[in-house]
Parts: structure tokens; sequence; C-alpha cells
């Protein structure tokens, strides 16, 4: 057991927050890869990123040791459950002049809470340009820009990510293929739920359900202001309107996560539970979740997706350390780990043929099993513009909830 | 003659006034950090009116009105399973039962308990799945309700069999000094039924001892956090949850500090128009005990309400064998009563994942534990010397002040000195919320040990630590060890202090739990919740044995 | 009024001891019954039994009769069978006049004061009506007791040790008091004492179970 080192290491990290930080002065975006990878030995890394999820959180785990014995970087995973509240803080530091010497120094981050970051200029530059790793990723529209708003190296792409479907092909024969089949499928009894939004899993599902049943698909693609907001939403209230009240809680009591729905499809109370990760199934079937005869599928017209990035604050700390860990997310081999369902299973943001002839075999040789979305079968539909996802939150909480 | 340190009131003055100091300073400091914002005074951290902000929200008002009706409802029934419990279970042989198994269900935390509550009575929950299908017929799991409900009913429900131990303990405890049975035998030769005599004769003399603590509960019951996270419905949530939300929202500080203290203020209310139902009832009561009226004692009436307590009791056993079983099953589908497969994979496959938020933990609940002791006992020694006078109010004062209110203020200022996320103001703030526990419980033996014990050692030649250390201390090994286990549950149990000044940083096994519901993989969780659950139960079990074992080694000496 | 009637009664300890053995006695209306004897010999366990409040542990076996009608199977409350203690047990939350009303059988407003009155006449104690128990001397409490218990109206009235805890000057005048309220009811007292058993007392000694 490694009970007692890992004891002592943690005696030693408490006594060391009683002694005085001594000054570091911040990385600099044009220092050479070499000094950055000096400056960051010996650094402690907050990396905070949604911690709901067990594997996830092993799999940084795994990040954080491989990070000590390559580059000799602490990270210390900071779980949190929604980035908005840490976008909150960092604008609260920021109106407390706290600009040095930040909590945070990489956050998991996309779509709106990104927009928000760039918009009140609380990130700390272009640091993904000069990621070594960067040359191995697939510069795909999503990853150039981030629910419509251009990147520009201030955040790093960590993985791709698409609304899917999971049922369970003993008690469903035939799982709903568009908004329209979902609510007959509900009417004839079946069980569903959406979380909440403001929930991500909500939000997003909303918005699937907008841009299937909108007559203006086109202004979803730019900013909210610029459309009329009710006018385009207008057949997405009467459907929820007529969805709502025949939902698991019945419209009054919701669920809270994705991952709540994965648990009410296994207990039953619900058909079909969403997920936001095609791979999911396959790694809650392995680890006992989810029973053998669950399938995923998206919708036949295709669903939402996105990439998920990584980004530095204004004010991190250990700015080097932040950006030797988000190179790190993005190498062959973390990002090999990340897609196999073993471990993680979320769909990796590198071009496999860019990727060294040796790493490979790494990506091709993963199972991804009968219980993930068939590659290939789900078409992928692009985000709404990030100024999308608060004005349908406020107005879905404005109508349910309360 | 009390025997006094040689440099007579000075040194025993100055330590007290520094525990008084570090006790209220935080308390202050976050009352003034709720205020200034919620006032406009700090514009830079929180713009904007936040009265105005709040009353714009179409959440606050149904917020606010659920708050009040769970709030209510639950110190109701916590009184009535309360009364209810002595009226029925009192003198039989259930009472000896139920009296051991409170002070586990007690030490359980409030987040823990509230997880294995979700998993008994949700609809494809274990009450469900042991009479499904045989006698339900439900091959599926009803979809006629779900857990947590929109009415906030599994939230009163967890708050019930939580606090209602609290009070009945309390309760107990007062029994001895109340001639139970003389007053039972005299009412009942008068001619009125057992249930009457407690009515008018016990509760009138019983109520006023366990009022303080009523209201402890109905000030924890209007302002809970976690367990309203976790039982509580989500749209909207209690007003602590929806004051919880905006803080971590960009530009709503201002409203949180203002729904902070409106919460605070709204308390204050309560508790008076509270006073005055009670003053009605008194009138009401004493008009009935004069009529002479003996009715017609129902001995329906004493079956139903035994059998009530005793159902809700197993519930809570059931709760916590709920957490156990989740904890070792790999497979575990409905309808079955017991999993179809078990792993124990969950306590040793990943040991990071239990150590790391158990070690954080330990740490903060040993700090608190040894902290607050050598506080408590440095006031109340100087209290004995005569340097300072009782002052038990102060000591009630956090557990009266709504968490929040205090915290949002302590968190902005924490922010603003750049002392957030510090190992040490979590740990202060532990100690905060431990030490009115760890004082008045305490007091009562420290007050009442005879003076004598530490005039025969004086006169002995023993100086001041002597005495102290040597008598004092080992005489009231008892009180002290007590003190010492609940110092752990209250640390163990501290959610909210963790989560505003931790940072999230600190991930302790409260966080763990509550922040990972409804993500995490419910074994996982039931594993978390199990560990959180054992600490508590670990450290009042060493309580109670160590004494026995000293005295066990002292008649065997002698 | 009827008699009260003991046939037989064995109470037996949970280590084999027997408290009473095969005792038996009938209390007739306007009689006393002394039942006299060291501490330990049983006599508040019979009393116990007599009012059906007896620990679970003593076993008991006997019968009770008030009357023709057995009391064995009615409870506590339904026996009627006043209970004074040693102490008076004055309820700290009443008054006097509230302590006496509790024990009044409830009925017409009227006439329950005006039996009040009486009794507090009687008993010289009518300017005490309205006051706190605590500011009453221990005479005074003991006489309020009585009250109570005689305003429920019992069928029979049990003492136990009454006058124990009161001063030598006061406890012959509660001591007359006392028999003169009770001429018309079975009464059985429980004393260790020989000056509290009246005159026209039967006795009843039971023997020491220590030995």
């Amino acid at each position: 057991m490694t009970l007692f080192p890992q004891i002592l290491r943690k005696c030693l990290l408490a006594c060391a927050l009683f002694i005085p930080t001594q000054l570091l002065h911040a990385a600099s975006i044009d220092d050479s890869w070499e000094d950055v990878l000096e400056e960051a030995k010996g650094q402690t890394v907050y990396f905070n990123a949604w911690g709901g999820s067990d594997r996830i959180n092993a799999y940084l785990e795994w990040v954080g040791k491989r990070l000590e014995s390559e580059y000799g970087v602490t990270l210390n995973h900071v779980k949190i459950g929604d980035i908005a509240e840490v976008v909150g803080q960092l604008e609260a530091a920021k109106a407390v002049g706290r600009d040095t010497d930040g909590n945070v120094d990489l956050m998991w981050v996309n779509g709106e809470n990104f927009a928000a970051l760039k918009r009140n200029k609380l990130l700390f530059g272009s640091f993904a340009n000069v990621l070594p790793n960067t040359a191995f990723v697939k510069q795909a529209p999503s990853v150039t820009h981030d629910f419509s708003v251009p990147v520009e190296g201030l955040e790093s792409p960590w993985g791709g990510a698409q609304l899917v479907f999971i049922y369970d092909s003993a008690n469903t024969k035939t799982p709903p293929q568009s908004a329209t089949e979902l609510l007959s499928f509900i009417k004839e009894g079946g069980r569903f739920s959406y979380p909440a939004p403001p929930a991500f899993h909500g939000t997003t599902m909303i918005k699937q359900l907008l841009s299937e049943l909108t007559e203006d698909a086109a202004a979803l693609a730019k900013p909210v202001e610029e459309a009329d907001f009710d006018a385009v939403t207008k057949p997405l209230w009467a459907y929820l309107d007529e969805m709502n009240p025949l939902l698991w809680g019945k419209g009054k009591s919701w669920s809270t996560s994705g991952e709540h729905t994965r648990q009410l499809l296994d207990d039953g109370e619900v058909d079909i539970a969403i997920s936001f990760n095609p791979n999911e199934a396959t790694a809650a079937v392995k680890s006992g979740q989810l029973a053998d005869t669950v399938r995923t599928y998206a919708f036949s017209e295709g669903t939402i997706g996105n990439t998920h990035f990584v980004t530095i604050p204004y004010n991190a700390k250990a700015s080097a350390g932040a950006m030797v860990a988000a190179n790190f997310l993005v190498s062959p081999e973390a990002q090999a780990r990340k897609a196999d369902p073993e471990y993680w299973g979320d769909p990796t943001v590198l071009d496999i043929d860019a990727v060294p002839e040796d790493m490979r075999a790494k990506f091709t040789d993963i199972d991804l099993g009968v219980w993930a979305l068939p590659l290939g079968s789900g078409k992928t539909l692009s985000e709404p513009h990030a100024s999308w996802a608060q004005a349908l939150e406020a107005a879905w909480i404005e109508r349910y909830g309360q | 003659m009390p025997h006094s340190v040689s440099n007579g009131r000075g040194l025993p003055l100055l330590a007290a006034i520094a525990v008084a100091l570090l006790f209220s300073a935080p308390l202050l400091i976050g009352l003034g950090g709720t205020m200034a914002p919620a006032f406009g005074f700090m514009p830079e951290l929180a713009p904007g009116n936040g009265f105005a902000q709040l009353l714009d929200d179409p959440r606050f008002i149904p917020a606010l009105k659920l708050t009040i009706k769970t709030g209510t409802i639950a110190t109701l029934l916590v009184l009535l399973l309360t009364i209810l419990a002595l009226v029925c279970l009192n003198r039989t042989r259930w009472w000896r039962w139920m009296l051991a198994a409170l002070p586990p269900l007690l030490a359980i935390p409030h987040a823990a308990f509230a997880v294995g509550l979700v998993f008994l009575v949700a609809p494809s929950g274990w009450i469900v799945r042991l009479f499904s299908p045989w006698l339900t017929s439900w091959e599926r799991p009803p979809a006629d309700w779900v857990v947590p409900d929109a009415g906030g009913w599994s939230l009163i429900a967890g708050l019930v069999m939580k606090e209602a131990p609290f009070l009945l303990l309390a309760a107990a405890a007062q029994l001895p000094r109340l001639n139970v049975d003389a007053l039972l035998k005299i009412g009942l030769t008068l001619g009125y039924s057992p249930a009457r005599c407690w009515s008018r004769l016990i509760l009138p003399s019983l109520y006023p001892r366990i009022r303080l603590t009523l209201f402890v509960i109905l000030a924890f019951n209007l302002s809970v956090v976690d367990m309203a996270l976790l039982l509580g419905p989500g749209n909207p949530p209690t007003l602590s949850v929806l004051l919880l939300s905006y803080v971590n929202e960009p530009g709503f500080r201002a409203a949180a500090s203002a729904g902070a203290l409106i919460l605070a203020v709204g308390m204050a209310i309560f508790f008076f128009a509270v006073m005055l139902v009670e003053r009605f009832i008194a009138i009401v009561a004493n008009r009935r005990r004069e009529s002479g009226h003996r009715g017609h004692g129902s001995g329906l009436f004493r079956q139903v309400g035994k059998y009530s307590v005793v159902a809700i009791t197993l519930c809570s056993v059931l709760t916590l064998i709920a957490l156990l079983l989740w904890s070792f099953t790999q497979r575990w589908r409905f309808p079955s009563a017991l999993p179809d497969s078990w792993t124990m994979r969950h306590w040793l496959g990943r040991s990071d994942l239990l150590l790391d938020p158990l070690w954080a933990t330990t740490l903060f609940a040993t700090f608190c534990c040894i902290a607050t002791l050598i506080a408590a006992v440095v006031w109340l020694e100087a209290e004995r010397l005569g340097a300072v006078k009782k002052i038990d109010w102060l000591w009630y004062v956090p557990l009266f002040i709504p968490q929040i209110t205090l915290l949002f203020g302590w968190q902005a200022a924490s922010l603003i000195t750049a002392t957030d996320g510090l190992w040490l103001t979590v740990a202060y703030a532990h100690w905060v919320y431990t030490l009115p526990y760890v004082v008045l419980i305490l007091a009562v033996a420290w007050r009442e040990l005879d003076p004598n014990w530490n005039n025969a050692a004086s006169v002995l030649g023993a100086g001041y630590w002597k005495v102290l250390f040597r008598i004092r201390l080992p005489l009231l090994i008892k009180p002290v060890l007590q003190a010492m286990a609940v110092a752990v549950a209250v640390s163990v149990a501290q959610y909210l202090p963790t989560a505003l000044l931790g940072a999230g940083r600190h991930n302790t096994l409260a966080i763990e739990v509550v922040t990972s519901f409804g993500g995490v993989d419910r074994r996982v969780i039931a594993t978390l919740a199990v560990l959180q659950s054992l600490l508590p139960l670990i450290v009042f079990s060493l309580a109670l044995l160590i004494p026995a074992v000293i005295q066990k080694k002292q008649q065997q000496h002698s | 009024m009827k008699a009260l009637r003991v046939e037989q009664l064995t109470l037996t300890l949970p280590n084999g001891v027997k408290l009473c053995d095969q005792l038996s006695f009938t209390i007739e209306p306007g009689r006393v019954l002394a039942l006299m004897g060291p501490s330990g010999s049983g006599k508040s366990s019979i009393l116990g039994w007599l009012t059906g409040t007896l620990a679970k542990e003593i076993h008991a076996d006997g019968k009770l009769w008030l009357g023709e009608t057995s009391l064995l199977n009615v409870p506590t409350e339904k026996r009627r069978l006043g209970l004074m203690l040693q102490q008076d047990y004055l309820f700290p939350h009443m008054s006097v006049d509230q302590n006496l009303k509790f024990g009044l059988q409830s009925g017409d407003k009227a006439t329950r004061e005006r039996k009040i009155a009486d009794s507090l006449e009687n008993a010289g104690l009518t300017g005490l009506r309205y006051a706190n128990p605590a500011t009453l001397s221990g005479g005074q409490r003991s006489r309020v007791s009585l009250l109570r218990s005689l305003l429920s109206e019992p069928h029979a009235l049990l003492l136990d040790e009454p006058f124990a805890r009161l001063d030598s000057q006061r406890r012959q005048q509660i001591r007359e008091f006392t028999w003169d309220a009770c001429k018309k009811l079975p009464v059985l007292l429980v004393t260790h004492d020989k000056a509290d058993v009246p005159a026209h007392a039967d006795v009843l000694e039971l023997e020491d179970n220590h030995a």
C-alpha cells in the first residue's frame, strides 16, 4: 500500500500552507518551451474541473501522476459542480484587484463560459498556439470556433462531445429518432426526463429541440441579440408546454444532470438517458452501472456536438505549470487513454493521421463496444452561438422554473 | 476557596478574552461582510442593488414560501414525534431500544443520511423493491412520485428523521429531573389517561427545558443547505440553496447578501411568532387543565403513536443499511430486494478516491477536536476562577444565525484578504461552528464538579496545572470525551464552511458526498457516505469505551 | 360506597423472594386498614399493585375487588383509587385552584367552583386559593394534596406514608384532618409509624423480607 507516503505528502502539503508562498514570476507566452518547462518544475497547478464523474476524476489522477513524474508539476484537481461558478469567482477577483496569485491555474471550459471569460478579459493569452502538441490537433470548425466564438489560441482543445441518447434495448424496441418522435414516444407512456437548465445536459437538450423545431435555424448561428428571440423560440415553448407535464417528475421535479438520467435509466424510472459522450454507455456497462442490453444512438437527422477546452485565467499563479499540463492533455498518450472507454471514452481532438506512427495504434485499437454510438452513425450539428445558452436558460427558468 | 494561578486572575482573563475574541470576530466580520454588499457598500465586489435584484428574481418568493413550509412543518413534526415517543414509548420495553438507537442516528452526517434516504424512498428505492412485485405487482418502478419531490416532502422527511433524535435525546436527558413516575402515578389515580398525564402534567414542565433545543432545530431547518441540496426541490430550491447559487453567479453577490440578511431577519420574526403561538397554546392548555375532563383515554392512540415512532426509527436504520448495501453492490436492479451481485471494488479498488477526502476530513476533525477542547477548557476555567462571567448566550449565536448569513460575509472578507482556500481559514470556520457544542456540553459537568476535589488536591500540595490535568480532567473524562466526539461529528458534517471558504481545495467527505450526488456512480457515493458516517460512529464508540476500559483497569488494580 | 377486597395476593421478585404471600384483607367503607412493616417489606409494591402501577419485573398473583367488580383488568385511570404519597406532588405549574380543578371531575362550572370553595373552607385554606403551591407550608400543601384526591371522587383512598415529611407539630393536626375528611371511604394506610394509625383502624403487620 502506498498509504503512508501519501499521508506524509499530505502532511507536508498541509504544513506548506502555513509558510508564506515564495513569489513566482509568471510565465510569458514569449518564453521558449524549454523555459516554460524549467519554470514549471515544482509548481502546483490548481485545475478547476467538473468533478461529477469518478471516471473523469480517476483519469485526472492519472494525469497528475504522469505530470509529477515527467515534468515535476503537481496537479491538484479542484472538483467543482459548474464552471460558471469559477467564472464568477474570477470576476470577483478582478473586481477586488486580485490580479496575481489567483486560485485557479487551469480550468475546463467551453461555450458561454469561454465567451464570458474572453469578453471580460479574464484569460491569460494565446498560450495554445505555443504548445508543442497543438501540432497534432485536428483543426475542425468546432476547434477554431467555440460556439461560434473565435478561439484564437486562448483555450486549448481537450475533447469532443456529441449529444446522444442511451436506452435499454430489452425494454424499448424502437427509440424515438427526432424531437417530434420523442414527444409521441412520451405521449404513449414512454418515460423521459431532461435535466433542468442551467444544468449543462438540460441546456443542450433544449438547444437540440430548438434547432429541430425552429423555423429560422439560421438565426441560431448569430448572437441572440440579433434575432427575434420570441419568434425563433415559439415552437420550442409550445413543444415543452406539451411535453413537460408528461415527464418524470411531471414537470415539477427535474433530474439534475445527464448522469442522473443514466442512473434513472438503470433504475427503470426513465426509458432514455441523455449523455454528451458517445462512449459513456460502454464505460458504464463495463463498470456495472448499466445493463448489458443498453445501446446508444443519435437522432437520425443528427445531434448537437462541440469541443471542450482547457484555459488559463489571467491571474493564474502557476501559469507555466498550467501550460505544461495543457500540453500534456493534448499529447497522443493522454488523448489515447482518454478516448478509451476503459478509462473515460471521450472522443479525441487529435488528427490520428498527424500523430506519430507508433502512437496511432493506440487510437485504432480502442474497442468502443456495442454499447457506444456506432462510429459514423450520428451526424453532428453545430452549437448555436454562445449567447443563446444564457437566453434560453433564463427563458426556461421564467416559464418552468418556479 | 478556589485555587488560582500564582499571578491571580490576569492570565485566565487574557486567555478567556482571546477565546471570546477568536470566536466572535468571524461572527462580526461575517455579518459585516454580508451587510456591506447587501446595502451597496462594496460596489466592486457586489455591484447593484441586492434587494432589487432579489425581488426581480421570480424564484425568490416561491423559494421563501418553500423554506417557511419545509422549516415549519419539519420542526412541528420533530416536536410531535418527540412527544409521541415520550408518551407512547416511555415506560415500555421499546424505550431502551429507542434510546440506544438515537446517538448513532444523531452522529450520522446529514448529507450521508440524505443520500441514503433517497435510496430508500425513491420509486425505485429499497422500500418499493422490498415489496415488489410480490405485493405491489409492480414490475417497473411506479411513476406516481419522484424523489426529491417538488413539494419539499422528501426534505421534510429527512429533516424530521435527522432532528427528532436530537430533541428526543435532549428531552430524555431532562426526564430524571421531572419526577415522571410520581407525576404519572398521581395523574393516573386522579383518573387521567397516560396521554393526558403527559400533556397536562409533564409536558408543561418539560417544554421550557427543551425549548432552546427546539429553537436551534427550527433555525437549522429554516436555513439548512446540504440536506436541501440533496433532498429539496430544485425549481425553485429553498432560499438558502437559491442564495448559494447566487454567490457563485457573476454580479449576484449583492442579491445573495441581501437574501442572507432577509433570511436572518425573517428567522427572528419567525421566532417571535412562535413565541406568540406558545403563549396562545399555554392559555388554551391552562383552560383545558382546569376543566377536569377525563375523556376516554384511547389505547388506540398509544398503539398508533408507538408503531409510527418505531416505524420511523426503523426507516432511519434502513437508510443506513441501504447505504451499506450499495457500497458493496456490483449490480442491483429493480425490483430485486437485495443486490444481484456484490463487489469490494468500491472500498478497495480506488483507494485515492476514499483516502484523500478521508484524510482531509480527519485533519479538520482532529484540529477541531483539540482546538475546541483547549478553548472550552480555557474559557470554563476562567469562568470557574471568577475571571469572566458566564455568558452562555454567546455560544448560541452561530447556531441561531443562518450559516449562509455569516459565511457569505466571511467569504467576501477572505476574498479581499486573500485568505480564501487556506487550510487554516477552513479549519477556523470549523472551530467556530464546533466550539458552541463543546463548551455547552462541557459546561454542565465542569460547573457541577464538586470544588472540594480541587481543594483536596491543593491541600496536598498540587499546583494549578497538576490539579487541572491530574484531578479535574480525569474526573471529567466522560463529558470531555463526549464533547470531543461531538466536535468530530460536527466537523465531519460541515459542508457549507468548507465549500465557501475552501475555494474548492479542501475536498472533505462532506464536500464529496454533496457535490458528487446526482452525477457520480451511486455505489461510490454510498461508499463515501458510509465512510463519512463511520468516522463519528467510531469516535462516539471510543468515547463510550475508553472510560469503561479505564474503570475496569482501576478495578483490577484495587 | 363499596368495600375494597384483596384475595390471596402473592408478589414475587425476579430473584424469587416473596414480598407477600397469600395476603387477603377487606376494607369496608369508613374503615381504615393500616399496613405496617419495616422498609423493604413490600408495602409500596402492594400499593403499586392496587393502583396498577407495579413495576413489570415483580410477578403478581391475586384478586382485587371493589364491591362485586374486579379491578384487575381496569387501567389505573379507571380504577378511581385515590393515592397520596409521601411527597405531596402539587403540580408546580398550576395554582392551588388549578391543582384542585385538575382533580375535580368535569361538570357545571358554578358547581365546580362551589365545591372547591367549600372544600378549601373546610380545610381552613380559603385565603390560599389562588396561591402558588411553592409558597405554601408543608402542612398546607399536604391538605391541598388530600383535597385534590378527594375532589376526584375516588372509591377508596390509598395513603403511602402521608405524614412522614411533616414536622411533628403539624403532623397530629393533619392526621385528624385526614381521618375526618375520608370518613366515608375505605382507606388503606401504609406507614411504619404507629402514631400515624388512628384508634379505629385495623392493623396488618408485614414481615421483614431482608431476613
